[in-house]
Formats: C-alpha cells, structure tokens, sequence
C-alpha cells in the first residue's frame, strides 16, 4: 500500500484527497446539521491560515473539542437509549464521527490509510441516507470523479492524461454493471425505509374537511401528489376520481366526516363485499403517493383491494395505518363500473340528509321546490342538475364576495362563481332539501391529457370535490362542477389541469410535461424501484417473447459496442506528430498488403520495398519524397498535401482490391 | 482475434499478485452486498456493481500497460568484490500507448518510472555490490506496475538473467611497489623520469610532496616503470588463492592504467593483455577455481 505514512503528504497527494473529499461531501451538506456545517466551515478557514504544517497540541484539541461540541449540539435532544435504536440516527452519529476525524487527521496533515480510504467510508454513509434518480446520477459521477483521482495519483500524470484513462475504464465496466444489474439475483425484501427520502415536503390538496369560503383557491402548484401506473390502460377521464374523504355535516364553513376520526371497525384491506353489488371493468394499477403527511391513500372509484397496512371503510375511504410522511408505492385494485350503496346504514342515510335550515335558505327553498315538482329522487337530481346549468354559473378561482354563512345562496343566487368546493356543496345542499340522501366526496381528479401510456401523473391542482347522491338504493357521483357555463380567464389554467371541467389549454406544454415525468418515472421503477419482482417479470417475458428478447440483446449488444468504442476512442494515442501520424496510416495499410515494417526500419525503406513491388506508384514515390521534406527541410510545409496523397494512395489501393 | 490471442499470451507472461488494496475492496464488496442485499436499495446495488465491474476491468488494463514492455539487461562496469558498480537496464515501449507507473526491481535495487512513452528506450542505471569474486546476479528483475488502481500487482519478469561478473578484489601491493621493490633488490631503479598524477595506487614513497600545494598531487615517474618490456604475471597457487588473485587483479589495473600490457600465466595458459583483452583476463581470475 502506497501513502506518505508517517511523514508529511505532498501537496499533490493532499489536493487530490481534498478534492476527492469535496466530491462525496456535497450530497453531505444538505443533511448534516448546523453545528457541523459551522464547525466544518471553522476547520476550513483553520486549514487556510494555518502557517506551518506542524500543528501544536493546542490547536488539535480546541479542533478536537470544537467539533465533539458541535456533534453534541446536532444531536441533541434526539439522542436517547431509544433513539439508539433508530438507524438514521445511528447513521448520522457514525457519519459526524467520522467527519470529525477526518478533519482533525487532515488537519495534522498526513494522511494516512485511514485518511486514503475515508472518501469511499462517506461515499458508502452518503447511501443511506437518498433515493432518488438525482442521487443515483450524483453516485455514478462521484465513482467515475474517485476513479479519476486515483488514477491521476497513480500514474502522476495531468488530470488530462489519466481522463482518458478513467473513461476507458469506465467504459469497460458500463456493460457489466448493467448486466449485473439485470441479472444478479435479488430476493424479494422491501425496499429499505430508512433514510431522507429526498422531498419530504407536504403536499396539498385534501386534509379530510373541505372549507367553503371567499378565498382564493390557492391549491394552485404543479407539485406531484401521485403518479398511477395501469396495469391495462388508463381510464377515460371521467372514470378518474381519486376518491379521498366522504363528507356528511356541513358545520360553519366545513363539511366534515361522519365519524370526527377516521378509524373503523373494519380492518381490512379488501373493501366489504357485502357493501357493494355488481362491479366491472377492474383495474389494478400502482401508485406512487407522495408526502401528504395524512393517513388517506387514493384509489380511484370504487376501491376495491388496497395495499397492506390500509383498510377500506364502508364510505370506501382507504386509510392507512401509518401517516405518509415518505414517498409510498402501493399496488391497488378499483371496480370503474360498479353499484353500491344498498347496505348503507339508516344511520348514515339519515346524516346524509341533514339540513341546517339556519343558513343557504334559498339553496333549500329551491331543492324543496324541484322536489315538489318531481316524482322520482333521479328526477330531482336532474332536475338540480338543470337548475345549476341554467344559472350560468362561473368557474372562478377567486369567488370574491362569499357569505360564508350561506356560501351556497351566495354562490348560486349572487356572485354566481365559485370553484368546485361551492359546486359540490351547493349541490349536496339542494339535494338534501330535495329529500336525496346527498354527501360531499374530495381527492382528486385525474386527466387524460396527464397521461402517456399507462401512466397518469396526478397534482395538488387536481384536487377536486363531487358529490354522491343516494338514488334507487345505490350511491350515484354527481360532479356538478361540469355544470359550469363560463370559466374565468385565470382558471383556465387549473382547470385544463382537471376540476372536472374542460377548457382550453397548452395541451403541448402539458404534453413534454407529462413526458419527462413518464420518462422520470420508468426510470424510477426501472433503476430505482428494480427489485426481484420486475426481474421474475423480465426473466419471463424475455422467455416468452422472442422480439422482446431480440430488442434487448440489441440493446446489450449497442451498449457493449458503445462502451468498446468509446474506450478505443479514449485509448487511442494522441497524435503529436503530424506527418509521423499521416504516414502511420500508410504503414497500416500496407501491412494489409503483406509488406511490414522491420524494427528500426525506415519509412524510406519500407517505401522503397514496396516500390520494387510496385515500380510504377508514382503517388508513392511522391509521398516519400514530401514525408522527407517536411521531416527534414528547414522551411514549413503544410503537411496536407502529404495527407491528400496518403488517402489518394489508400483509396488506389482499395480500388485495385476491389478490381 | 489476432488482440485476443495476443492479449492471452500476454496474460501468461505476466503474474498478477493482489494487493492490500484488493483486500479492501472485498470488504467494500461484502459491505456494500449486504446493505444493497438487505434493503433492496438499487443505489447500493449500482456502486456495488461498479466496484467490482471496475475491479474486473482493471486487469485487462493493467495486464496491456506492461505487454509492450521490453526489457533487456545491457550489462555492468567492471564489478570487484567489496566494491560497488553499475548495471544498466534498457526499457522500451515497443506498443503505441505509453505505459504508466512501472517499478522496475532487480535485487534490493527500485526504480520508478512515471510514465514510458512508446517508442523511446529507456535506460535504467542499478548500483549492484557483490562480496565475493565469480559469477554474481540481481536476484529477481522485473517490472511491476500497480497501474490502473493499485488493487493488483503486475508483474514482468527480465527474460535474461541479470548477471554479471565479479572480479576479485584489487588489494595487495601496487605494481610499483612492487618492481621497485625487485629493481632496488637488482640495482635497476634507474633515473627519475617525470612527474604523473596520484591516483592512491603508488608508494607514498613516490609521492612528490612539493605538489601538495598545487591542486593536483603528483608522484614521480621513474624510467624502469616506462621500460617497453612487458610485465609478466604468474599465478603460483602457492599462498592463499584469494590473495593471490586478489593481488594479479591490482596489478593488472594498475597496468591498464598505465597503458603497458602484460602477460599472465595461469595453469600453464598464457594470456596476453593485447589479445584476451583486461576484461578477459580479469573475467579468467574471477571465475578462476
């Protein structure tokens, strides 16, 4: 093993171990704590003004005692024989560590083993703590960084030199890091749930109540709430209701759940079959739910089977046991056609007509009005249905002017604009003054213009409210957002992105959207999300389909190529020899034909040789002559008349091979 | 084909030895495993892969930077025994690529070479140092090379034997001490001649003392020591064989030195300095038995 043990490094050999510190540190700054990324910053300006290489004893220790200080103070308060358990914690303790002694070792200034060998200890720590694309990008460029350093101290080159070096290297290793990565056998554990998993950040959308007021909608970002994935294909628009929570009790402003918690006694999985009646057209598809930092998962209308450590209650909400504070993948099973709502309970029915006669009397005059008019509950809700349509409503993210006491008179009889919350509600009003058993439902809307392939990609945007109105014993969704007249020049945008209502938009901005998520998110599952399962699935289609086998041994087989050529491109010597390299290829060519070139033979020689073969190459006799005079004349010659010869003669002696 | 089948007969002429480095990356390797294994994170698995994928393709790599490499050991000055000479190595890069990180070894002796550039030989100078008169030789030469990533030892061995030859250590009494000593005895020093530069082999006797202060010291060159007969050598076996070769060897310097031949007589065999040459004659007393 080579390192300035015991002795004082070089600097080449402590620049190229600071760089290569710097490089695995970066993913580092963004999860160590303050205290540490003060004493870090304290030890590199210690570094910087520090005169000597020797260090006195005081100086190492206030080192010392700084940063035991600072791992103290990142630490505390989370650290307990409890947290001792925890493993990111356990992670980030040994991770502070080992940032402590590498900067007092670095700080004495030799480096040692330990010190040679500490970049890969913080690549290795790094590892736990993300998962993501951008991680796995960084990774692959910090061992290709690592491999170039460690060729640049071992061949004591320039960074030039060894670069090429490091990507022939590199190149050569590709192919089988992608066959290992397909073929090593996997076995079926979880995937890990320690670490930072990249954006932990809440996303918004649905919290369970749905507030009806004179706000602006401000659910307006384009962050990720979910990405589905079809087992089949994806449904049509109108089959995408991502169902959340179920609403009875409109309270003040809030509508609310039937139970304030959202526990059941019903702890399974598997939606009660006793609660529904007929269901088809069945989809399985998987989903990627993000943050929420609530306990809903979605699973479009009607959920069926849902994921393990959830349980569908009888309003088919699915709750999972744990909140989502991390990204979580989950595979679930929805009946798109389906009736249900037989064995609902009087109890429920009868919350489900509840009327606060206090407020929105006008909403309730009307629904008790169509309701004395009409004959049958379908006839009511379509007659509700006609009045929202007939009274030119607005789609509006800003429905300025709202009572909130009677957010639902203000909405249909004043201001006449409103976002789907007042739709919903209004009409769940009116419903339920109509004698139709009536309930708000909110989660989210899907659209197909989000969608390529079978992947559809869902955003805080999509929230949305519907109603369901319990008509002939079955529950029915009503969204009477759709019954919209107008859309306001600044909700176009949402509502292009969902709402349940259409309008015109950037279908094609949307569309590249779209795509570099689909792209992102087949990366996901294929490099992030690879697991035993999906290689069963390719091991068998490999074996199953022979084009699908054809395609990719074309892949493994461009990849290789690719690699070969690159690393042939990058092994190539550099040609610092203009005319000795032109010539190169004329001795290659002539080799074909049999005529080699003797060690220390000439070039003058080896032509002349060929000569006697072929006296009458009056192009060659040239080149001799022009090769000699640019070698040796005293003035320049622009060697490109020696080339066009060369590639005249080779293109001579291809024909005549030909011939 | 032709890179392939040059490519094997390469890798059987060059011995691979894993370093301590290697030991490392096995523990990586099983760490790595068991953290990718355990919680199926494909991150881990991907350095995982790199780290042997990398490891694996280093070989190749390593095993091309030495296969264009020559080595031929050119031979050594003169080598007495308890003396210290020269050897001289020539590396050449008969490939296209320059070769990185070479160490050549012979015996105790370590040189490195940074880089070797194709095409330009490259001399290698080895100090060698032998106790005994006779045929002596660098214990192992060869080539290493821990190039690309130090995790394996490349080696190359010399396909000569660096050998060379070990000749008796000059010591005994100077030439001319020696024949004044016989010319005092017959009357036969004769006349005082010159001055020549001291080079530590004549009598402190014949030093000119007066040169002292000059930069150069001198001794005194007398006319028998110019004398055109040539001086002639026997060996008697009578005393003690090392001594007596030891002493033929000084002499036989010392007359090189002074541009006079000479004869030996060994075991009947005449030998004479204008015709077997010094480094024959002195080559017959180092392997002399």
């Amino acid at each position: 093993m080579e390192y300035s043990n015991h002795s004082h490094s070089t600097d080449r050999e402590s620049r190229l171990l600071d760089l290569a510190l710097a490089t695995v540190s970066i993913p580092l700054l963004f999860i160590i704590k303050l205290p540490m990324l003060i004493y870090i910053a304290i030890w590199a300006l210690f570094l910087f003004l520090k005169k000597s290489d020797e260090l006195s004893a005081i100086a190492i220790f206030s080192l010392f005692t700084l940063g035991s200080l600072a791992i103290f103070i990142s630490l505390f308060g989370e650290f307990n024989f409890a947290g001792l358990s925890r493993l990111r914690l356990y992670t980030e303790l040994v991770l502070y560590i080992l940032i402590l002694a590498i900067t007092l070792q670095r700080a004495v200034g030799k480096i040692n083993f330990y010190l040679v060998i500490s970049p890969f200890l913080l690549l290795s720590l790094t590892l736990f703590f993300y998962d993501s694309l951008t991680m796995m990008a960084y990774v692959v460029t910090e061992v290709f960084i690592l491999i170039w350093i460690i060729l640049t101290h071992r061949m004591k080159s320039d960074w030039y030199e060894s670069l090429g070096i490091s990507v022939r290297l590199f190149a050569f290793s590709i192919p089988w890091v992608v066959l290992l990565f397909i073929f090593f056998p996997r076995i079926s554990f979880e995937h890990a749930s320690y670490g930072f998993r990249g954006d932990g950040t809440a996303r918004v959308g649905h919290d369970g109540s749905m507030s009806v007021d004179d706000r602006t909608l401000t659910i307006l970002s384009d962050k990720i709430v979910m990405e589905v994935w079809f087992e089949k294909s994806t449904p049509p628009s109108s089959s995408l209701y991502f169902r959340g929570s179920v609403l009875y009790e409109k309270r003040g402003r809030k509508w609310l759940p039937y139970n304030r918690y959202i526990y059941s006694s019903s702890r399974s999985r598997f939606a009660n079959p006793s609660l529904y009646g007929k269901i088809g057209s069945v989809s399985v598809y998987r989903v990627s739910l993000y943050p929420t930092h609530k306990r809903w998962l979605y699973l479009l209308d009607l959920p069926i089977e849902g994921p393990r450590d959830s349980y569908i209650n009888p309003d088919f909400e699915t709750i999972n046991r744990n909140l989502i504070s991390e990204p979580v993948f989950y595979e679930a099973t929805s009946a798109l056609k389906y009736e249900y709502g037989e064995a609902t309970s009087p109890k429920r029915l009868q919350k489900a007509l509840r009327l606060d006669r206090r407020f929105d009397r006008r909403t309730i005059q009307t629904g008790e009005k169509i309701a004395s008019q009409s004959h049958s509950a379908k006839e009511k809700a379509d007659r509700i249905w006609r009045f929202f349509s007939d009274m030119n409503l607005t789609y509006s993210l800003k429905p300025e002017g709202v009572d909130i006491d009677n957010s639902s008179d203000s909405f249909l009889f004043d201001i006449k604009k409103g976002y789907c919350v007042h739709f919903a509600s209004a009409f769940t009003i009116m419903a339920r003054a109509a004698g139709i058993p009536a309930r708000v439902v909110t989660g989210y809307k899907g659209d197909r213009k989000n969608s390529i392939d079978r992947y559809l990609v869902v955003r805080e945007r999509d929230a949305h409210a519907w109603c369901e109105l319990y008509i002939d014993g079955k529950w029915l969704r009503y969204d009477p957002t759709a019954t919209a007249s107008h859309i306001e020049s600044g909700s176009v945008e949402v509502i292009d992105r969902g709402d349940g209502v259409s309008g015109d938009g950037a279908g094609e901005e949307i569309f590249s959207g779209v795509y570099l998520l689909y792209l992102k998110y087949k990366l996901e599952r294929w490099l992030l999300h690879y697991s035993h399962v999906r290689q069963v699935y390719l091991l068998e289609k490999l074996r199953k389909d022979p084009l699908f086998a054809l395609y990719f041994l074309t892949a493994i087989a461009l990849i290789f190529s690719l690699s070969v050529s690159i690393a042939m491109r990058f092994g190539r010597p550099r040609c610092k020899n203009r005319p000795v390299c032109l010539i190169e290829r004329l001795i290659k060519r002539m080799e074909r034909e049999g005529i080699y070139r003797e060690r220390g033979e000439s070039v003058h020689s080896l032509i002349g040789r060929y000569l006697s073969r072929y006296p009458d190459d009056e192009n060659l006799k040239e080149i001799d002559r022009i090769y000699h005079e640019i070698l040796y004349a005293d003035r320049d010659i622009d060697p490109s008349s020696l080339k066009r010869r060369i590639e005249s003669f080779i293109s001579h002696m291809k024909k005549r091979d030909r011939g | 084909m032709n890179f392939f089948r040059r490519f094997i007969q390469t890798r059987r002429r060059i011995r691979q030895k894993a370093t301590a480095f290697s030991a490392m990356v096995v523990i990586a390797l099983f760490a790595l495993f068991l953290e990718a294994y355990m919680h199926n994170f494909n991150i881990v698995y991907i350095v995982f892969f790199f780290v042997f994928a990398l490891a694996f393709s280093a070989g190749p790599i390593g095993i091309s930077n030495l296969s264009d490499i020559e080595m031929r050991f050119v031979g050594c000055t003169r080598v007495f025994a308890g003396e210290g000479g020269e050897c001289t190595v020539t590396l050449h890069n008969t490939g296209r690529r320059t070769a990185w990180a070479l160490r050549l070894y012979a015996g105790e002796e370590m040189v490195e070479i940074a880089k070797l550039p194709p095409g330009v030989p490259y001399t290698v100078t080895l100090k060698c140092r032998a106790v005994s008169r006779g045929r002596s030789a660098f214990s192992d030469c060869r080539v290493e090379s821990l190039f690309p990533l130090s995790t394996v030892r490349f080696i190359l061995h010399m396909k000569d034997r660096c050998e060379y030859i070990v000749y008796p250590e000059p010591k005994g009494i100077s030439l001319e001490a020696y024949r004044s000593k016989m010319a005092t005895g017959t009357s036969e020093e004769g006349d005082f001649e010159g001055l020549i530069r001291y080079d530590g082999t004549q009598s402190l006797s014949r030093i000119y003392w007066p040169s002292m202060v000059m930069e150069e010291l001198q001794s005194k060159r007398f006319e028998y020591l110019s004398k055109s007969d040539k001086p002639h050598f026997t060996l008697s076996r009578q005393e003690d064989i090392e001594k007596e070769l030891s002493q033929l060897t000084l002499w036989i310097v010392e007359c090189e030195k002074i541009g006079i031949d000479f004869t030996l007589e060994m075991d009947g065999r005449i030998m004479k300095s204008d015709k077997e040459g010094i480094d024959g004659i002195l080559e017959s007393l180092a392997l002399y038995r």
